[in-house]
């Protein structure tokens, strides 16, 4: 831009400088840039990974990278995958989910009982649970959480970001300070889920005094107040969270076996929105540790010697939701031929690495009640796809997207670009479905972008393509129950969709805690999702991939993939 | 609005020869009219579709088949950037023409009116300049939506001060020559002495601008498809390519530089070009 500058002011004032060779400045950027990459390419081959495992060691600060940023220190508002996380550390739950077998194992609370009609839950509380503040963990804590959690709050400008979570929440019981009866409308077999959730809007313990602040206040960390393993120090949007070890904190998940406080004094979470960046980083000793590994990263950093730990996230694959109110993709042959139009190997080849899979149903396997649908519709058959469009009447235009009616076969995604896979992924698919003659046009953007976009989602977009955290079945009522997310924006009298038929069997994953019940109406949920109406195409399970210095230990994925650090120690000696 | 390209002198056999001695400038010719070339039939240029990748290739390294290598999905990188210099610098070449229209008229406007419009419209031209180019650019595409056509707009609109500074600051020089009083004394009226003699002297330093404008442009196209605000996907656009390959850059380095290399390439060239032109008019 100075060049610019310089010869505008020199065209003006008419002086007669001689102009020093432009392209010699190029060449040396040019250089510069190359050494700069050659650079990133060698370093890090000398950092040590001689680290052994073995006791684990107390103290020490970890250098921990990601992708996102918190908005808000408030772990109940959090939506992205960073507030979430550090939430996790920051509060505990009711329960501890085993990201094994789903089954549910006491936190806070150490035993429950529930009624038949799954309507009324009640909880016996640790006697020796307390916030950072000092103040005891007791039911009125239980209480004022949840309501607020299920209600919000509109004078302190609360959000109620737990109402999709609890349906039907009415009030939360007090007998004494140690039991809380939670109590709802109508049978949620999902609550005992619900009270150990830890992805986006989790129900994360806080003060009271922390309930009794408005959305600003919050966004001074040191106010935001749990019982987790660590405690705020600092909160810098954008930039960094920095936790500190919470003293005298002895109450992790039994199923952990973590005695006392957490090994770590400290964790600083970085935010590095470039995927090269953070890998660079982690290569220079920056960082001890990332998550948001680029895919074509991991090989060459295991290669040298660093550690790359994943898990699929449990909940819904990575989904093209269709708009079933909009043209095209009103059309059930238009949604059925979408799903059978793309080579799912051309995708897990150039795209996915072993940390990611092909979606073969719209819940990941590690939830329980997956059916499998990859030998089936979840299938690439191209012949199968064209038939599909053939017999409903679209004919093939002079430039190769079918028409029908003289409108064209066009479907607009609307997408978001924080996961490195998503935009090839989509890419890809795009590439196979013009071969069968449908235009798929791709609107891939961050966040904020996506979520200024969604709010016209029913009459803009025939795709919105996301996935959701949950390790349950009930994932699927939450999203395509009309009455709840209705992803699909379902009405009453959408063509060629039984309406009621949907709404009962989503809903029946609500009146059972029987895994093997449970089991039949999943499948029987998964069977009208994908195959009757085919309202979503999945196309991928997301993993979190982290990658990590050979002397970090212990970094543990929950049964959301978020990550927990009570468990988490390093011997570097810094 | 005409848009006289014509160059301040014709071009002789003897200025011909001179460019012997100019290789840098030849060279520079060559290469902006081999990417126009590019632009206009991308097809003569590689037998590589943009769109439709080779799923087994991907990520080949640059050989002798794919040139500049190949992407993630097996896209041929030559093609991609053969068949992205049609989107860029077909943005490029509005953005220019809009800036180049618009602030020719404002510049000439001020410059032959003086007085209180002149004042006006200069200090407007200055809160142009105040705010940085890109930033604006963002801001207006930001506020008309994400394409192509949305970006040439958006990067036109923020070089229009620049050519209305240049235009209003010849014009001012024009004004005083001799000539131009002589042309009055004859009776010419204030139109026909604009027409015939302020706009035709005052235009050659002004085109030289547009040259370097160009340059500068494609940069600035280039950033904006960089930060994700052009061409939907799969449509190749050169910032676009730089910004795909940057997350694997450190494996896979061909798949940002080469791009990037080829986009350099043009501005060094535009800029050569635009230095040439800029001595031609003070010749």
């Amino acid at each position: 831009m100075s060049d610019a500058d310089d010869l505008r002011s020199s065209i003006e004032n008419a002086t007669r400088s001689r102009r020093r060779w432009p392209w010699i400045a190029g060449a040396a950027a040019a250089v510069l840039l190359v050494a700069g990459i050659g650079f990133a390419v060698t370093r890090g081959g000398t950092s040590s990974s001689a680290a052994t495992s073995g006791e684990p060691v107390r103290g020490g600060t970890l250098q921990f990278a990601l992708i996102d940023y918190q908005r808000s220190p408030d772990p109940q508002w959090g939506t992205n995958y960073a507030e979430s996380l550090i939430g996790n550390n920051v509060t505990d739950k009711l329960t501890w989910q085993d990201p094994d077998t789903g089954e549910i194992t006491p936190w806070l609370a150490e035993s429950w009982e529930y009624n038949d009609a799954l309507t009324e839950f009640t909880f016996r509380l640790r006697k020796d649970v307390t916030f950072s503040d000092g103040t005891p963990f007791d039911s009125a804590a239980v209480k004022a959480n949840y309501d607020q959690y299920v209600r919000g709050d509109e004078k302190l400008g609360i959000s109620p970001n737990g109402a999709t979570l609890l349906p039907g929440y009415i009030e939360t019981r007090t007998p004494d300070p140690y039991t809380a009866v939670v109590r709802f409308e109508k049978p949620l077999a999902s609550f005992l889920q619900a009270s150990s959730f830890t992805a986006n809007a989790q129900p994360g313990f806080l003060a009271l005094s922390t309930l009794k602040l408005n959305a600003e206040q919050r966004t001074d960390p040191t106010k935001v107040i749990g019982t987790g393993p660590f405690v705020y120090e600092s909160w810098e949007s954008q930039v960094k969270t920095v936790l500190v070890k919470r003293k005298g904190y002895n109450w992790a998940p039994p199923a952990l076996k973590h005695p006392g406080e957490a090994y770590l004094d400290k964790i600083v979470f970085n935010t590095i929105p470039e995927a090269s960046v953070r890998t660079g980083s982690l290569e220079s000793g920056t960082i001890d540790a990332t998550l948001d590994v680029g895919t074509t990263d991991e090989a060459p950093l295991e290669a040298k010697g660093y550690e790359i730990i994943h898990r699929g996230v449990s909940g819904t694959a990575i989904l093209f939701n269709f708009n079933t109110q909009l043209f095209p993709t009103d059309d059930l042959a238009v949604r059925k031929a979408i799903q059978r139009g793309w080579d799912r190997s051309a995708v897990e080849k150039t795209v996915l690495t072993d940390s990611y899979k092909i979606a073969t149903s719209v819940i990941a396997p590690s939830v329980q009640g997956y059916a499998d649908y990859s030998g089936s519709v979840l299938k690439y058959d191209p012949d199968a796809a064209r038939k599909l469009l053939d017999d409903a009447g679209w004919a093939p235009g002079p430039d190769g997207i079918r028409v029908k009616d003289g409108k064209k076969l066009t479907v607009k995604l609307l997408g978001i670009s924080n996961l490195v896979v998503n935009k090839p992924a989509y890419e890809s698919v795009q590439q196979d479905l013009k071969k069968i003659g449908v235009d798929l046009q791709l609107t891939v953007v961050p966040i904020p972008d996506y979520a200024a976009n969604v709010a016209k989602a029913k009459t803009d977009w025939n795709v919105t393509a996301a996935n959701r955290s949950r390790n349950d079945a009930a994932v699927l009522n939450l999203q395509y129950n009309p009455e709840l997310g209705n992803s699909n924006f379902l009405t009453a009298d959408s063509t060629g969709i039984d309406v009621p038929e949907l709404t009962a069997a989503l809903g029946k994953l609500e009146t059972t805690l029987d895994p093997a019940r449970r089991k039949e109406f999943a499948k029987a949920a998964q069977d009208l999702v994908v195959d009757k109406y085919a309202l979503v195409n999945p196309v991928y399970d997301p993993a979190q991939v982290i990658a990590h210095a050979g002397y970090v230990h212990g970094i543990l994925f929950d049964a959301q993939s978020r990550n927990h650090f009570v468990n988490t120690w390093k011997n570097d000696g810094k | 609005m005409t848009v006289p390209l014509a160059l301040p002198r014709p071009l002789s056999l003897r200025r011909l020869g001179d460019l012997v001695h100019q290789p840098i400038l030849v060279l520079s010719w060559l290469i902006v009219l081999v990417v126009i070339g590019w632009a206009v039939a991308p097809g003569l240029f590689t037998e590589f579709s943009p769109y439709e990748g080779d799923t087994g290739a991907s990520f080949a390294p640059p050989s002798a088949e794919h040139w500049f290598g190949t992407d993630r999905l097996g896209r041929d990188l030559f093609a991609r950037s053969v068949y992205g210099a049609h989107t860029t610098l077909t943005a490029t070449l509005l953005a220019v023409l809009l800036a180049f229209g618009v602030g020719v008229l404002v510049g000439l406007i001020a410059g032959f009116s003086g007085g209180l419009v002149d004042t006006a419209i200069m200090r407007l031209v200055d809160v142009f300049l105040a705010i940085p180019s890109l930033l604006l650019a963002m801001v207006v595409v930001s506020v008309l939506g994400y394409s192509t056509n949305n970006v040439a707009l958006a990067v036109g609109i923020s070089s229009i001060a620049a050519f209305a500074r240049v235009m209003r600051s010849q014009v001012l020089a024009v004004v005083t020559q001799d000539y131009v009083k002589a042309a009055y004394g004859l009776g010419v009226g204030r139109l026909g002495v604009m027409g015939k003699h302020v706009v035709p002297n005052a235009l050659s330093s002004v085109i030289a601008l547009a040259a370097l404008e160009v340059g500068t442009a494609v940069l600035a196209v280039a950033s904006l498809g960089f930060l994700g605000y052009g061409a939907p996907p799969p449509e190749p656009e050169w910032g676009l390519l730089v910004a795909e390959g940057r997350d694997f850059v450190a494996v896979h380095p061909w798949a940002s530089i080469l791009p990037g290399i080829a986009l350099a390439v043009v501005v060094i060239a535009t800029h050569r070009i635009s230095t040439s032109l800029r001595k031609e008019a003070r010749r």
